[in-house]
């Protein structure tokens, strides 16, 4: 089988989408198809079996491997492709569901791509494939916690006034959820850091900025941050109606793997 | 009365007020899709956001306070009455206002739930809470969510100007019916309850025709709560009344919450009701707002919900001449009345469908709950179930919950508010099905599946439909409102 190896990030994957249905192979930056898209017409669907897969994947001898350059006008190109051909709404899945962290979404989203070029917009309500079943679960998880940590990511206050959270998510949500404080707390200053993918989020008020942090973050507290963490705490604990104790359905809600940056646990 | 005054410290005070504000089942932030202005700090999901979990597992979305519990009434079934000797607080506006910034600013929180006892009377209190948002919303600039309780007796013009800062308001009707109003909360009249509620429904009504720019009252509409089980109203009474404020003062929820002794009183019941009670009136709220279901279909007036089945399953099974439904076929209603299809799932099979014939191959794919509805399908031409036999299939549908477990926490769970929302929103987004869209939505970043009334027969492509005639068969005259309470 043929695979496209692809950079382990997002510009990297949607060349290598472009090198799959265009049939350039890594060699060439694969231009031929202006627009950049899978169709039905491309000599994508050629005999040879291919597949995408990312750049961190064990390799066998078996298979025949060829890499996809990352070039950012070839994603561009990509990218209006889909959202011509499939609207806003199929690229904001598409893209969400890049941000997963299940390791075959690559193939996911390739499969998905390939029942797009047969069917057009026809695949997008065929709930009954396998296809539209895994795309859809990888975008929903994605979705899903990005929902859920928007409620839980705890910030606090430090000596300088500028606020600092904290999370690690099975997904690569760290844009999402800055999305959504810079909206909530648009006069606040904060930075947000995801420690397991090992990078921040800094909004000034007017600015945004996402960078890499190698090592962990140090910061200074500022006088009245224990004082509201501690009511925060007591409020927690009081608000619960003690006859009804249901720790099962609290786990539920709120699973442990989220407890150890939220204050009140 | 015992007032500790001004010894109690600030984290005394909020703990004394949280216990009294804590018996409030509402708690969700949803409906309300306040923009964030630049200088203000908070906006909100339409969907409603959960920041914690307590240990009861409900979803904490909003600090829930009182401004006092210091109470002139005295209702029997409530902590804060004015004859029980528990210990008093009360915070000033400014120290509501403090607690709500540092809460909303760390994350904790994605508004205020604020309430109070009467204090001194219902106008003075009211005039406190307004006070409160006024100092919230002008002086700290604070945008996120605000629910506020309409103090029962509090004058018209109050109300009204309470309503323009909070995105909901709600008046607890407590006990569903006019008897156990006067025996439990002697100093509540029902028109002190029923005149704010009309009200309220007059401003969510009038916000149709406010401009765009101007900021509309009480966006999220106006909620309501009842307690089950501390006066002897039958479920079908009180989903009927639930029915009515629906439908005639379009209320956007009603919660429900299993009485809870906290004090002795020999005209209150020493034990609390079974909590499934209050699961099943939650499963036939959902059935009345998103399946098309009528009260009256779903149990008479003077009974209780099954506690083997859940509502809907016990629906089908009453009806089992109308079952089994072609999977392939069937209109959007009946779908939707199939136990084991949910809302989603429906739009799902409709869709589905047009691309190709589906067997329960593809329903397993798509999650229905095939263990339930097995019994009332068949899948191209193919039947799993048991045939005409409702005992035998009740006995299967039977739900495997020991009597009085404690694990049907009040089901006032944000997962339910997130569909709904995410339904709404989606309502307003989509024009109509197969444009294209793909409707993989979760929680408040997506679509979710649309509503009931969306969807005409015409739009979904028509499909048999059992239910217009058995409709028509139960054609019935409206109650009003007023009659049934
Ligand atoms: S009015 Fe009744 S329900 Fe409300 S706080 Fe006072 S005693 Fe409790």
């Amino acid at each position: 089988m043929k695979k496209i190896v692809c950079a382990d990030n997002y510009v990297g994957f949607l060349c290598a989408v472009h090198a799959y249905f265009t049939g350039g192979n890594g060699t060439n930056s694969g231009h031929e198809n202006e627009s950049g898209t899978p169709n039905g017409n491309t000599r994508a669907l050629a005999n040879v079996e291919k597949t995408i897969v990312n750049e961190k994947h064990d390799r066998n001898f078996l298979d025949e491997y060829v890499f996809a350059p990352e070039d950012v006008e070839t994603a561009r190109t990509v990218r209006r492709g889909l959202e011509n051909k499939g609207g806003k709404e199929f690229y904001c899945d598409f893209a969400d569901g890049y941000r997963s962290g299940n390791p075959n979404k690559e193939e996911i989203l390739l499969n998905y791509l390939k029942l797009f070029t047969k069917h057009g917009r026809a695949a997008f309500s065929m709930y009954d494939r396998a296809e539209v079943v895994a795309f859809g679960d990888i975008v929903r998880k994605v979705r899903g916690e990005a929902h859920l940590l928007c409620g839980f990511v705890r910030f606090m206050e430090t000596a300088s006034g500028v606020y600092y959270g904290f999370f690690s998510a099975d997904n690569d949500i760290l844009e999402i959820l800055t999305r959504d404080f810079v909206h909530r707390f648009n006069a606040q200053s904060f930075v947000l850091h995801d420690y397991k993918r090992q990078k921040i989020a800094v909004w000034d008020g007017q600015s945004l900025e996402y960078l890499p942090v190698e090592s962990g973050v140090e910061i200074e507290l500022s006088d009245c941050e224990r004082v509201f963490q501690s009511i925060w705490k007591q409020y927690h604990k009081n608000v619960s109606i003690k006859e009804r104790a249901n720790p099962r359905l609290q786990r539920q809600f709120c699973p442990k793997k989220y407890r150890h940056f939220m204050h009140e646990f | 009365m015992v007032n500790i005054g001004e010894t109690q410290t600030l984290e005394e005070r909020i703990k004394i007020l949280t216990e009294g504000a804590k018996y409030d089942v509402s708690c969700s932030s949803s409906n309300s899709a306040r923009v964030a202005q630049k200088g203000q700090l908070g906006a909100c999901h339409i969907a409603g956001v959960c920041h914690s979990f307590t240990a009861d597992g409900r979803c904490i979305s909003l600090i829930k306070l009182l401004m006092t519990n210091k109470c002139e009434f005295d209702c029997l079934y409530c902590v804060n009455r004015r004859s029980n000797d528990t210990p008093r607080a009360s915070l000033t506006p400014r120290e509501v206002c403090e607690l709500i910034m540092g809460f909303y600013r760390r994350n904790y929180i994605e508004g205020l739930f604020l309430s109070s006892a009467v204090e001194k009377s219902p106008d003075h209190t009211m005039q406190l809470i307004i006070q409160t948002l006024t100092m919230l919303r002008k002086e700290y600039k604070f945008n996120g969510y605000i629910h506020i309780k309409a103090i029962p007796g509090a004058s018209a013009h109050l109300i009204d100007l309470a309503a323009t800062f909070a995105d909901r308001m709600s008046v607890n009707i407590e006990l569903p019916s006019e008897t156990s109003l006067k025996l439990l909360a002697p100093q509540k009249k029902k028109e002190m309850l029923v005149s704010p509620m009309r009200q309220l429904s007059g401003v969510a009504l009038s916000n149709a025709h406010t401009p765009r720019r101007l900021v509309k009252k009480i966006p999220a509409g106006q909620t309501t709560q009842m307690i089950i089980g501390a006066s002897p109203d039958a479920d079908g009474q009180i989903i009927r009344l639930t029915e009515a404020l629906y439908r005639k003062f379009g209320l956007k929820r009603v919660y429900y919450s299993a009485y809870t002794p906290v004090n002795n009183d020999s005209r209150l019941p020493a034990l609390p009701p079974d909590l499934r009670r209050e699961n099943r009136l939650y499963q036939a709220d959902w059935l009345l707002r998103f399946y098309g279901f009528d009260a009256d279909e779903l149990v008479p007036a003077d009974r209780n919900f099954a506690l083997d089945v859940d509502p809907k399953c016990d629906w089908a099974l009453r009806n089992i001449d109308l079952f089994p439904v072609e999977i392939n076929t069937a209109s959007y209603d009946m779908l939707l009345r199939v136990p084991g299809i949910g809302v989603r799932n429906a739009f799902r099979i409709m869709q589905a469908r047009k691309h190709s014939v589906l067997t329960f191959d593809s329903l397993k794919k798509m999650r229905v709950a095939l263990t339930r509805a097995l019994f009332f399908v068949t899948a191209a031409g193919e039947y799993r179930g048991i045939g005409d036999k409702p005992d035998l299939i009740r006995l299967r549908l039977t739900d495997k919950l020991p009597l009085l477990q404690n694990n049907n926490a009040p089901r006032q769970l944000s997962i339910f508010d997130n569909d709904i929302a995410s339904v709404l929103s989606e309502r307003n987004e989509r024009n109509g099905l197969g444009d294209g869209k793909t409707g993989f939505g979760a929680g408040g970043y997506g679509a979710g599946a649309p509503s009931l009334s969306e969807f005409s027969e015409a739009a979904l492509g028509g499909g048999d439909n059992p239910l217009l005639e058995y409709k028509a068969d139960k054609a019935r005259q409206s109650e009003s409102f007023e009659t049934l309470f």
